[in-house]
Protein backbone atom coordinates (compact mmCIF):
# COMPACT_ATOMS: atom_id res chain seq x y z
CA UNK A 1 0.00 0.00 0.00
CA UNK A 2 2.70 2.43 1.01
CA UNK A 3 4.73 1.56 -2.04
CA UNK A 4 1.75 2.16 -4.27
CA UNK A 5 1.14 5.49 -2.64
CA UNK A 6 4.74 6.47 -3.11
CA UNK A 7 4.58 5.55 -6.75
CA UNK A 8 1.42 7.60 -7.26
CA UNK A 9 3.05 10.52 -5.58
CA UNK A 10 6.02 10.19 -7.86
CA UNK A 11 3.78 10.15 -10.89
CA UNK A 12 1.82 13.14 -9.74
CA UNK A 13 4.99 15.06 -9.18
CA UNK A 14 6.16 14.21 -12.64
CA UNK A 15 2.99 15.67 -14.05
CA UNK A 16 3.12 18.83 -12.00
CA UNK A 17 6.66 19.31 -13.02
CA UNK A 18 5.85 19.10 -16.66
CA UNK A 19 2.82 21.26 -16.18
CA UNK A 20 4.78 23.88 -14.35
CA UNK A 21 7.10 24.58 -17.20
CA UNK A 22 4.86 24.07 -20.19
CA UNK A 23 6.60 23.28 -23.39
CA UNK A 24 10.03 23.87 -21.99
CA UNK A 25 12.06 20.95 -20.78
CA UNK A 26 11.39 20.28 -17.16
CA UNK A 27 14.94 19.20 -16.58
CA UNK A 28 16.36 22.66 -16.62
CA UNK A 29 13.77 24.33 -14.48
CA UNK A 30 14.33 21.84 -11.69
CA UNK A 31 16.72 23.82 -9.49
CA UNK A 32 14.32 26.70 -9.19
CA UNK A 33 11.56 24.53 -7.83
CA UNK A 34 11.29 24.49 -4.09
CA UNK A 35 12.82 21.55 -2.30
CA UNK A 36 14.44 20.23 -5.41
CA UNK A 37 18.04 19.21 -4.89
CA UNK A 38 20.79 21.29 -6.39
CA UNK A 39 22.39 19.28 -9.15
CA UNK A 40 26.04 19.79 -9.94
CA UNK A 41 27.29 17.80 -12.92
CA UNK A 42 31.07 17.68 -13.15
CA UNK A 43 32.36 17.10 -16.65
CA UNK A 44 35.18 18.34 -18.75
CA UNK A 45 36.05 16.56 -21.94
CA UNK A 46 39.49 15.25 -21.17
CA UNK A 47 40.24 12.21 -19.06
CA UNK A 48 42.58 12.41 -16.10
CA UNK A 49 41.98 16.05 -15.24
CA UNK A 50 40.52 15.13 -11.87
CA UNK A 51 36.76 15.05 -12.36
CA UNK A 52 36.24 12.11 -10.00
CA UNK A 53 38.78 13.42 -7.50
CA UNK A 54 37.04 16.78 -7.44
CA UNK A 55 33.55 15.25 -7.23
CA UNK A 56 34.54 13.07 -4.29
CA UNK A 57 36.21 15.88 -2.35
CA UNK A 58 33.50 18.45 -3.04
CA UNK A 59 30.89 15.92 -1.97
CA UNK A 60 32.72 15.17 1.25
CA UNK A 61 33.21 18.84 2.12
CA UNK A 62 29.56 19.68 1.42
CA UNK A 63 28.41 16.75 3.54
CA UNK A 64 30.67 17.97 6.35
CA UNK A 65 28.83 21.26 6.22
CA UNK A 66 25.56 19.51 6.91
CA UNK A 67 24.14 19.15 3.42
CA UNK A 68 22.75 15.79 2.47
CA UNK A 69 24.77 14.92 -0.59
CA UNK A 70 24.45 12.07 -3.05
CA UNK A 71 27.38 11.34 -5.33
CA UNK A 72 26.51 9.50 -8.51
CA UNK A 73 29.19 7.86 -10.60
CA UNK A 74 27.99 8.52 -14.14
CA UNK A 75 31.32 7.71 -15.71
CA UNK A 76 29.54 4.75 -17.24
CA UNK A 77 32.02 2.12 -18.25
CA UNK A 78 34.84 3.86 -16.40
CA UNK A 79 33.64 3.94 -12.83
CA UNK A 80 36.14 4.49 -10.09
CA UNK A 81 34.56 6.98 -7.78
CA UNK A 82 34.03 4.20 -5.21
CA UNK A 83 37.79 3.69 -4.98
CA UNK A 84 38.34 7.37 -4.22
CA UNK A 85 35.72 7.12 -1.50
CA UNK A 86 37.46 4.10 0.00
CA UNK A 87 34.64 1.69 -0.82
CA UNK A 88 36.24 -1.51 -1.96
CA UNK A 89 33.39 -3.30 -3.63
CA UNK A 90 30.15 -1.37 -3.56
CA UNK A 91 26.97 -3.40 -3.55
CA UNK A 92 24.77 -2.91 -6.60
CA UNK A 93 24.07 0.60 -7.77
CA UNK A 94 22.64 2.03 -10.94
CA UNK A 95 22.38 -1.47 -12.41
CA UNK A 96 19.79 -2.47 -9.80
CA UNK A 97 17.74 0.59 -10.64
CA UNK A 98 18.03 0.16 -14.38
CA UNK A 99 17.13 -3.54 -14.32
CA UNK A 100 14.15 -2.69 -12.10
CA UNK A 101 15.33 -4.65 -9.05
CA UNK A 102 14.70 -1.44 -7.14
CA UNK A 103 11.97 1.02 -7.96
CA UNK A 104 13.49 4.10 -6.50
CA UNK A 105 16.94 5.43 -7.14
CA UNK A 106 17.56 6.36 -3.49
CA UNK A 107 17.24 2.67 -2.59
CA UNK A 108 20.47 1.89 -4.40
CA UNK A 109 22.43 4.67 -2.69
CA UNK A 110 24.91 3.38 -0.14
CA UNK A 111 26.20 5.38 2.82
CA UNK A 112 29.89 6.25 2.94
CA UNK A 113 32.10 6.66 6.00
CA UNK A 114 31.25 10.35 5.89
CA UNK A 115 27.88 11.12 7.40
CA UNK A 116 25.40 12.84 5.09
CA UNK A 117 27.25 11.55 2.05
CA UNK A 118 25.72 8.72 0.05
CA UNK A 119 26.99 7.18 -3.09
CA UNK A 120 25.47 5.49 -6.13
CA UNK A 121 27.87 3.33 -8.06
CA UNK A 122 27.78 2.25 -11.67
CA UNK A 123 30.47 -0.37 -11.19
CA UNK A 124 28.23 -3.39 -11.65
CA UNK A 125 26.48 -2.12 -14.73
CA UNK A 126 26.90 -4.29 -17.77
CA UNK A 127 29.91 -3.82 -19.99
CA UNK A 128 27.72 -2.16 -22.57
CA UNK A 129 26.38 0.42 -20.14
CA UNK A 130 28.35 3.23 -21.79
CA UNK A 131 25.75 3.10 -24.57
CA UNK A 132 22.78 3.64 -22.32
CA UNK A 133 19.43 3.37 -24.10
CA UNK A 134 17.54 6.58 -24.51
CA UNK A 135 14.57 5.40 -22.45
CA UNK A 136 16.86 4.31 -19.63
CA UNK A 137 18.64 7.62 -19.69
CA UNK A 138 15.40 9.57 -19.46
CA UNK A 139 14.24 7.37 -16.62
CA UNK A 140 17.52 7.88 -14.83
CA UNK A 141 17.46 11.65 -15.23
CA UNK A 142 13.90 11.81 -13.91
CA UNK A 143 14.90 9.70 -10.94
CA UNK A 144 17.95 11.85 -10.21
CA UNK A 145 15.82 14.97 -10.10
CA UNK A 146 13.59 13.36 -7.52
CA UNK A 147 16.27 12.18 -5.12
CA UNK A 148 15.49 13.28 -1.56
CA UNK A 149 18.60 15.26 -0.67
CA UNK A 150 20.07 18.76 -0.81
CA UNK A 151 22.74 18.31 -3.40
CA UNK A 152 23.60 15.79 -6.08
CA UNK A 153 27.03 15.62 -7.62
CA UNK A 154 27.25 13.84 -10.95
CA UNK A 155 30.69 12.57 -11.78
CA UNK A 156 30.72 12.40 -15.57
CA UNK A 157 33.00 10.53 -17.90
CA UNK A 158 35.47 11.99 -20.35
CA UNK A 159 34.52 12.74 -23.91
CA UNK A 160 31.49 14.32 -25.49
CA UNK A 161 29.18 11.33 -25.87
CA UNK A 162 25.62 12.60 -25.97
CA UNK A 163 24.73 10.67 -22.81
CA UNK A 164 27.45 12.55 -20.97
CA UNK A 165 26.18 15.81 -22.44
CA UNK A 166 22.61 15.05 -21.40
CA UNK A 167 23.69 14.39 -17.84
CA UNK A 168 25.68 17.61 -17.92
CA UNK A 169 22.62 19.51 -19.12
CA UNK A 170 20.45 18.32 -16.22
CA UNK A 171 21.65 21.52 -14.60
CA UNK A 172 21.76 24.94 -16.16
CA UNK A 173 25.02 25.66 -14.42
CA UNK A 174 27.22 22.62 -14.91
CA UNK A 175 30.83 22.59 -13.83
CA UNK A 176 33.66 21.57 -16.09
CA UNK A 177 37.15 20.77 -14.95
CA UNK A 178 40.34 21.29 -16.86
CA UNK A 179 44.03 21.56 -16.14
CA UNK A 180 46.28 24.36 -17.40
CA UNK A 181 47.51 22.33 -20.36
CA UNK A 182 46.74 22.78 -24.05
CA UNK A 183 45.30 19.27 -24.36
CA UNK A 184 42.87 19.74 -21.49
CA UNK A 185 41.87 23.22 -22.62
CA UNK A 186 41.32 22.01 -26.16
CA UNK A 187 39.02 19.24 -24.96
CA UNK A 188 37.23 21.57 -22.57
CA UNK A 189 36.35 23.91 -25.42
CA UNK A 190 35.20 20.96 -27.49
CA UNK A 191 33.06 19.83 -24.59
CA UNK A 192 31.51 23.28 -24.19
CA UNK A 193 30.72 23.51 -27.88
CA UNK A 194 29.22 20.04 -27.89
CA UNK A 195 27.08 20.81 -24.84
CA UNK A 196 26.02 24.02 -26.52
CA UNK A 197 24.90 22.32 -29.69
CA UNK A 198 23.11 19.62 -27.73
CA UNK A 199 21.29 22.25 -25.70
CA UNK A 200 20.30 24.11 -28.82
CA UNK A 201 18.92 20.95 -30.35
CA UNK A 202 16.98 20.24 -27.16
CA UNK A 203 15.47 23.69 -27.18
CA UNK A 204 14.44 23.38 -30.79
CA UNK A 205 13.01 19.90 -30.55
CA UNK A 206 11.02 20.68 -27.40
CA UNK A 207 9.48 23.91 -28.58
CA UNK A 208 7.26 25.08 -31.40
CA UNK A 209 9.82 25.72 -34.08
CA UNK A 210 9.26 25.54 -37.81
CA UNK A 211 9.17 22.02 -39.22
CA UNK A 212 12.28 22.51 -41.34
CA UNK A 213 14.26 23.61 -38.31
CA UNK A 214 12.98 20.66 -36.29
CA UNK A 215 13.75 18.23 -39.07
CA UNK A 216 17.28 19.51 -39.35
CA UNK A 217 17.76 18.87 -35.63
CA UNK A 218 16.21 15.42 -35.64
CA UNK A 219 18.18 14.22 -38.60
CA UNK A 220 20.64 12.12 -36.66
CA UNK A 221 22.94 11.54 -39.61
CA UNK A 222 23.66 15.22 -39.96
CA UNK A 223 26.86 15.23 -37.97
CA UNK A 224 28.29 18.40 -39.38
CA UNK A 225 25.47 20.57 -38.09
CA UNK A 226 26.92 23.50 -36.24
CA UNK A 227 25.58 26.11 -33.92
CA UNK A 228 25.73 28.85 -36.53
CA UNK A 229 23.97 26.64 -39.08
CA UNK A 230 21.10 26.15 -36.67
CA UNK A 231 20.85 29.84 -35.92
CA UNK A 232 20.85 30.57 -39.64
CA UNK A 233 18.04 28.08 -40.16
CA UNK A 234 16.01 29.68 -37.41
CA UNK A 235 16.66 33.14 -38.85
CA UNK A 236 15.50 31.94 -42.23
CA UNK A 237 12.38 29.99 -41.34
CA UNK A 238 11.51 31.11 -37.85
CA UNK A 239 12.63 34.71 -37.39
CA UNK A 240 10.05 35.18 -34.65
CA UNK A 241 11.70 32.52 -32.53
CA UNK A 242 15.20 33.95 -32.73
CA UNK A 243 14.95 35.95 -29.53
CA UNK A 244 13.44 33.00 -27.71
CA UNK A 245 16.31 30.82 -28.87
CA UNK A 246 18.91 33.35 -27.80
CA UNK A 247 17.27 33.85 -24.43
CA UNK A 248 17.09 30.13 -23.82
CA UNK A 249 20.69 29.53 -24.75
CA UNK A 250 21.78 32.45 -22.59
CA UNK A 251 20.25 30.74 -19.61
CA UNK A 252 22.74 27.92 -19.92
CA UNK A 253 25.65 28.79 -17.69
CA UNK A 254 29.10 27.23 -17.49
CA UNK A 255 31.26 27.18 -14.41
CA UNK A 256 34.77 25.85 -14.36
CA UNK A 257 37.60 24.76 -12.13
CA UNK A 258 41.28 24.72 -13.03
CA UNK A 259 42.84 21.69 -11.42
CA UNK A 260 46.48 20.77 -10.82
CA UNK A 261 47.52 24.38 -10.72
CA UNK A 262 51.26 24.75 -10.37
CA UNK A 263 53.29 27.71 -9.28
CA UNK A 264 54.69 28.18 -12.76
CA UNK A 265 51.23 28.62 -14.27
CA UNK A 266 49.99 32.07 -15.19
CA UNK A 267 47.95 33.02 -12.15
CA UNK A 268 45.45 34.96 -14.25
CA UNK A 269 44.74 32.06 -16.62
CA UNK A 270 41.32 31.28 -15.15
CA UNK A 271 40.15 34.86 -15.28
CA UNK A 272 41.44 35.19 -18.83
CA UNK A 273 39.57 32.10 -19.98
CA UNK A 274 36.46 33.39 -18.29
CA UNK A 275 36.74 36.78 -19.97
CA UNK A 276 37.37 35.35 -23.40
CA UNK A 277 34.52 32.83 -23.10
CA UNK A 278 32.10 35.47 -21.92
CA UNK A 279 33.11 37.48 -24.92
CA UNK A 280 32.72 34.80 -27.54
CA UNK A 281 29.96 32.50 -26.27
CA UNK A 282 26.36 33.48 -25.74
CA UNK A 283 26.33 31.86 -22.30
CA UNK A 284 27.76 33.33 -19.14
CA UNK A 285 30.92 31.71 -17.76
CA UNK A 286 32.02 31.70 -14.18
CA UNK A 287 35.45 30.78 -12.87
CA UNK A 288 35.09 28.95 -9.57
CA UNK A 289 38.79 28.85 -8.78
CA UNK A 290 41.96 26.92 -9.17
CA UNK A 291 43.08 23.93 -7.16
CA UNK A 292 46.71 23.80 -6.23
CA UNK A 293 48.75 20.83 -7.39
CA UNK A 294 49.88 18.71 -4.47
CA UNK A 295 52.14 15.71 -4.76
CA UNK A 296 50.47 14.05 -1.80
CA UNK A 297 47.26 13.64 -3.78
CA UNK A 298 48.65 10.45 -5.33
CA UNK A 299 49.47 9.09 -1.88
CA UNK A 300 46.01 9.81 -0.56
CA UNK A 301 44.45 8.08 -3.56
CA UNK A 302 46.77 5.09 -3.04
CA UNK A 303 45.80 4.90 0.61
CA UNK A 304 42.12 5.42 -0.38
CA UNK A 305 41.73 8.49 1.79
CA UNK A 306 40.02 11.67 0.70
CA UNK A 307 42.72 14.27 0.33
CA UNK A 308 40.81 17.23 1.73
CA UNK A 309 39.95 15.30 4.88
CA UNK A 310 43.44 13.88 5.26
CA UNK A 311 45.22 17.21 4.78
CA UNK A 312 42.62 19.83 5.69
CA UNK A 313 45.25 22.54 6.13
CA UNK A 314 46.91 22.12 2.73
CA UNK A 315 46.58 24.85 0.11
CA UNK A 316 44.73 22.33 -2.04
CA UNK A 317 42.11 21.76 0.65
CA UNK A 318 41.74 25.51 1.18
CA UNK A 319 41.16 25.93 -2.56
CA UNK A 320 38.50 23.23 -2.35
CA UNK A 321 36.71 24.96 0.47
CA UNK A 322 36.64 28.22 -1.46
CA UNK A 323 34.91 26.39 -4.30
CA UNK A 324 32.44 24.72 -1.95
CA UNK A 325 31.52 28.20 -0.65
CA UNK A 326 30.27 29.02 -4.13
CA UNK A 327 28.71 25.69 -5.03
CA UNK A 328 27.00 24.46 -1.90
CA UNK A 329 23.25 24.98 -1.64
CA UNK A 330 22.53 28.15 0.27
CA UNK A 331 20.02 26.57 2.60
CA UNK A 332 21.18 24.02 5.15
CA UNK A 333 19.55 20.62 5.17
CA UNK A 334 15.94 20.61 6.23
CA UNK A 335 15.25 17.06 7.18
CA UNK A 336 11.52 17.52 7.11
CA UNK A 337 11.60 18.17 3.41
CA UNK A 338 10.23 14.82 2.33
CA UNK A 339 7.19 15.08 4.56
CA UNK A 340 6.42 18.63 3.50
CA UNK A 341 6.21 17.44 -0.05
CA UNK B 1 30.39 31.86 -31.27
CA UNK B 2 30.54 35.60 -31.28
CA UNK B 3 33.41 37.32 -33.03
CA UNK B 4 34.23 41.01 -33.18
CA UNK B 5 31.42 41.72 -35.63
CA UNK B 6 29.81 45.10 -35.01
CA UNK B 7 32.45 46.08 -32.50
CA UNK B 8 34.39 49.26 -32.98
CA UNK B 9 38.14 49.43 -32.55
CA UNK B 10 37.83 50.67 -28.99
CA UNK B 11 35.55 47.79 -28.08
CA UNK B 12 37.84 45.27 -29.74
CA UNK B 13 40.77 46.41 -27.63
CA UNK B 14 38.49 47.10 -24.64
CA UNK B 15 39.61 50.69 -24.38
CA UNK B 16 37.84 53.88 -23.39
CA UNK B 17 37.57 56.47 -26.16
CA UNK B 18 40.15 58.72 -24.51
CA UNK B 19 42.80 56.03 -24.03
CA UNK B 20 46.34 57.28 -24.57
CA UNK B 21 49.06 55.64 -26.64
CA UNK B 22 50.45 53.68 -23.70
CA UNK B 23 47.06 52.22 -22.91
CA UNK B 24 46.54 51.28 -26.57
CA UNK B 25 49.89 49.55 -26.63
CA UNK B 26 49.18 47.67 -23.45
CA UNK B 27 45.74 46.60 -24.66
CA UNK B 28 47.25 45.40 -27.91
CA UNK B 29 49.83 43.32 -26.09
CA UNK B 30 47.17 41.80 -23.87
CA UNK B 31 44.96 40.99 -26.84
CA UNK B 32 47.83 39.22 -28.57
CA UNK B 33 48.50 37.24 -25.41
CA UNK B 34 44.94 35.98 -25.50
CA UNK B 35 44.29 35.59 -29.21
CA UNK B 36 47.80 34.70 -30.41
CA UNK B 37 48.27 31.33 -32.04
CA UNK B 38 50.23 29.91 -29.14
CA UNK B 39 48.00 31.24 -26.42
CA UNK B 40 46.91 28.67 -23.85
CA UNK B 41 43.80 30.71 -23.06
CA UNK B 42 42.16 30.16 -26.42
CA UNK B 43 43.86 26.95 -27.45
CA UNK B 44 41.73 25.38 -30.21
CA UNK B 45 38.83 27.63 -29.29
CA UNK B 46 38.75 29.16 -32.75
CA UNK B 47 39.26 27.73 -36.18
CA UNK B 48 42.32 29.01 -38.02
CA UNK B 49 40.07 31.19 -40.12
CA UNK B 50 38.30 32.68 -37.11
CA UNK B 51 41.57 33.32 -35.35
CA UNK B 52 43.00 34.94 -38.46
CA UNK B 53 40.02 37.27 -38.65
CA UNK B 54 40.23 38.14 -34.97
CA UNK B 55 43.93 38.88 -35.15
CA UNK B 56 43.44 40.97 -38.24
CA UNK B 57 40.77 43.02 -36.51
CA UNK B 58 43.03 43.50 -33.50
CA UNK B 59 45.86 44.62 -35.75
CA UNK B 60 43.68 47.07 -37.63
CA UNK B 61 42.37 48.46 -34.35
CA UNK B 62 45.86 48.89 -33.00
CA UNK B 63 47.31 50.56 -36.06
CA UNK B 64 44.38 52.93 -36.38
CA UNK B 65 44.38 53.97 -32.75
CA UNK B 66 48.14 54.45 -32.66
CA UNK B 67 48.16 56.74 -35.69
CA UNK B 68 46.97 60.23 -34.72
CA UNK B 69 45.54 61.07 -38.14
CA UNK B 70 43.87 57.75 -38.73
CA UNK B 71 42.46 57.82 -35.25
CA UNK B 72 41.03 61.31 -35.68
CA UNK B 73 39.36 60.27 -38.94
CA UNK B 74 38.04 57.11 -37.34
CA UNK B 75 36.68 59.05 -34.36
CA UNK B 76 34.93 61.47 -36.72
CA UNK B 77 33.37 58.49 -38.47
CA UNK B 78 32.12 57.09 -35.16
CA UNK B 79 30.67 60.46 -34.20
CA UNK B 80 28.99 60.96 -37.57
CA UNK B 81 27.41 57.54 -37.58
CA UNK B 82 26.10 58.21 -34.10
CA UNK B 83 28.08 55.35 -32.57
CA UNK B 84 29.83 57.54 -30.08
CA UNK B 85 29.17 60.75 -28.28
CA UNK B 86 31.66 63.51 -29.20
CA UNK B 87 32.22 64.40 -25.55
CA UNK B 88 33.75 60.98 -24.96
CA UNK B 89 36.71 61.88 -27.13
CA UNK B 90 37.20 65.21 -25.38
CA UNK B 91 40.66 64.59 -24.07
CA UNK B 92 41.93 62.99 -27.20
CA UNK B 93 40.78 65.54 -29.75
CA UNK B 94 42.06 68.45 -27.71
CA UNK B 95 45.51 66.99 -27.44
CA UNK B 96 46.43 65.56 -30.79
CA UNK B 97 50.14 66.19 -30.27
CA UNK B 98 52.21 63.06 -29.81
CA UNK B 99 51.40 61.89 -26.33
CA UNK B 100 54.40 61.56 -24.03
CA UNK B 101 55.37 58.00 -23.23
CA UNK B 102 54.31 58.63 -19.66
CA UNK B 103 51.65 61.12 -18.62
CA UNK B 104 54.01 63.41 -16.79
CA UNK B 105 52.90 65.74 -14.04
CA UNK B 106 53.05 69.40 -15.01
CA UNK B 107 55.86 70.19 -12.64
CA UNK B 108 58.01 67.49 -14.11
CA UNK B 109 57.67 68.84 -17.58
CA UNK B 110 58.54 72.36 -16.38
CA UNK B 111 61.58 71.00 -14.67
CA UNK B 112 62.61 69.08 -17.74
CA UNK B 113 62.42 72.12 -19.96
CA UNK B 114 64.17 74.19 -17.35
CA UNK B 115 67.09 71.79 -17.00
CA UNK B 116 67.34 71.46 -20.74
CA UNK B 117 67.54 75.21 -21.13
CA UNK B 118 69.92 75.63 -18.25
CA UNK B 119 72.34 72.92 -19.28
CA UNK B 120 72.99 74.76 -22.53
CA UNK B 121 74.74 77.49 -20.58
CA UNK B 122 78.48 77.22 -20.93
CA UNK B 123 79.58 76.97 -17.25
CA UNK B 124 76.98 74.28 -16.54
CA UNK B 125 77.87 72.40 -19.68
CA UNK B 126 81.41 72.33 -18.46
CA UNK B 127 80.41 71.19 -14.98
CA UNK B 128 78.39 68.32 -16.43
CA UNK B 129 81.16 67.07 -18.64
CA UNK B 130 83.59 67.44 -15.77
CA UNK B 131 81.40 65.43 -13.41
CA UNK B 132 80.63 62.75 -15.94
CA UNK B 133 84.24 62.54 -17.00
CA UNK B 134 85.27 61.40 -13.55
CA UNK B 135 85.50 57.77 -12.61
CA UNK B 136 83.91 58.37 -9.23
CA UNK B 137 80.78 60.42 -8.68
CA UNK B 138 80.44 61.70 -5.16
CA UNK B 139 77.31 63.05 -3.55
CA UNK B 140 78.98 66.45 -3.51
CA UNK B 141 79.21 66.34 -7.30
CA UNK B 142 75.50 65.69 -7.60
CA UNK B 143 74.75 68.43 -5.13
CA UNK B 144 76.93 70.90 -6.97
CA UNK B 145 75.23 70.04 -10.21
CA UNK B 146 71.77 70.38 -8.73
CA UNK B 147 72.58 73.75 -7.20
CA UNK B 148 74.14 74.99 -10.40
CA UNK B 149 70.95 74.06 -12.22
CA UNK B 150 68.95 75.88 -9.58
CA UNK B 151 66.76 72.98 -8.48
CA UNK B 152 65.48 72.48 -4.95
CA UNK B 153 65.44 69.08 -3.27
CA UNK B 154 61.70 69.50 -2.71
CA UNK B 155 61.21 69.82 -6.46
CA UNK B 156 62.96 66.54 -7.01
CA UNK B 157 60.76 64.98 -4.38
CA UNK B 158 57.65 66.26 -6.16
CA UNK B 159 58.60 64.43 -9.30
CA UNK B 160 60.33 61.29 -8.06
CA UNK B 161 58.73 60.89 -4.63
CA UNK B 162 62.15 60.09 -3.24
CA UNK B 163 62.05 61.51 0.25
CA UNK B 164 64.03 64.68 0.90
CA UNK B 165 66.03 63.05 3.68
CA UNK B 166 67.15 60.24 1.39
CA UNK B 167 68.15 62.75 -1.24
CA UNK B 168 70.12 64.69 1.35
CA UNK B 169 71.82 61.52 2.56
CA UNK B 170 72.81 60.67 -0.99
CA UNK B 171 74.26 64.12 -1.51
CA UNK B 172 76.09 64.03 1.81
CA UNK B 173 77.57 60.56 1.15
CA UNK B 174 75.99 59.25 4.35
CA UNK B 175 77.09 55.69 3.69
CA UNK B 176 75.37 54.35 6.77
CA UNK B 177 72.04 55.99 6.06
CA UNK B 178 71.62 55.05 2.43
CA UNK B 179 68.78 52.81 1.24
CA UNK B 180 69.45 49.24 0.11
CA UNK B 181 71.47 49.06 -3.07
CA UNK B 182 68.59 48.06 -5.30
CA UNK B 183 66.67 51.17 -4.22
CA UNK B 184 69.73 53.35 -4.25
CA UNK B 185 70.37 52.43 -7.88
CA UNK B 186 66.86 53.28 -8.92
CA UNK B 187 66.95 56.56 -6.96
CA UNK B 188 70.21 57.53 -8.56
CA UNK B 189 68.80 56.80 -11.97
CA UNK B 190 65.78 59.01 -11.34
CA UNK B 191 68.01 61.73 -10.03
CA UNK B 192 70.28 61.50 -13.05
CA UNK B 193 67.28 61.73 -15.34
CA UNK B 194 66.22 64.94 -13.71
CA UNK B 195 69.71 66.39 -13.87
CA UNK B 196 69.85 65.12 -17.44
CA UNK B 197 73.12 63.29 -17.09
CA UNK B 198 73.98 59.73 -18.06
CA UNK B 199 72.10 57.53 -15.52
CA UNK B 200 74.37 54.50 -15.91
CA UNK B 201 77.54 56.50 -15.32
CA UNK B 202 75.97 58.22 -12.35
CA UNK B 203 74.97 54.93 -10.75
CA UNK B 204 78.31 53.24 -11.44
CA UNK B 205 80.36 56.24 -10.35
CA UNK B 206 78.39 56.79 -7.17
CA UNK B 207 78.44 53.12 -6.15
CA UNK B 208 82.20 53.02 -6.70
CA UNK B 209 82.65 56.13 -4.60
CA UNK B 210 80.52 54.69 -1.83
CA UNK B 211 82.40 51.42 -1.91
CA UNK B 212 85.66 53.31 -1.45
CA UNK B 213 84.22 55.42 1.32
CA UNK B 214 83.04 52.32 3.15
CA UNK B 215 86.39 50.61 3.04
CA UNK B 216 88.41 51.22 6.19
CA UNK B 217 91.40 53.47 5.53
CA UNK B 218 94.46 51.43 4.65
CA UNK B 219 97.60 51.72 6.63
Amino acid sequence: MMALFAQCRGMCRGITLRGACGAREFVTIAPQLKNMPVIIPIGGGKGGVGKSFISANLGALMAKRGHRVILIDLDLGGSNLHTLLGIKSPPGGLDRFLDKTENRLEQVAVPTHISNLSFISSLHCSMEIANLYHAQKVKLIHAILRLPCDCILLDLGAGTHFNTLDFFLTSEAGVFVCTPEPTAIENAFRFIKAAYLRKLKQIISRNAFHKIVKDAVQDGGNQALRYTDLVDLVLKYDPGMEMFLRDSIRRLQFRFILNQFRKSTDSTLGEKIKTVCNRHFYSPFEFLGQIDFDERVTDSILSKNLFTLQYPESKTAIDFRAIVDQLAPKRVASHTMVQVR
Amino acid sequence: MKTFENQNYYEILKLPFDADAVAVQRAYREALEIYGENSLVTYELFSDEQRGDLLQAIDEAYHTLMDEDKRATYNQMLIHSGLADPSLFARKTEKPAAAPARPAPVKHRDLQAWVKQKSKEEPIKQLISETMGKDLVAGDDLKRLREALGIEISEIYEVTRISASTLRNIEANQVNNLPAEVFLKSFLKSLAQILQVDPQRTVDGYLKYIALARRPPRK
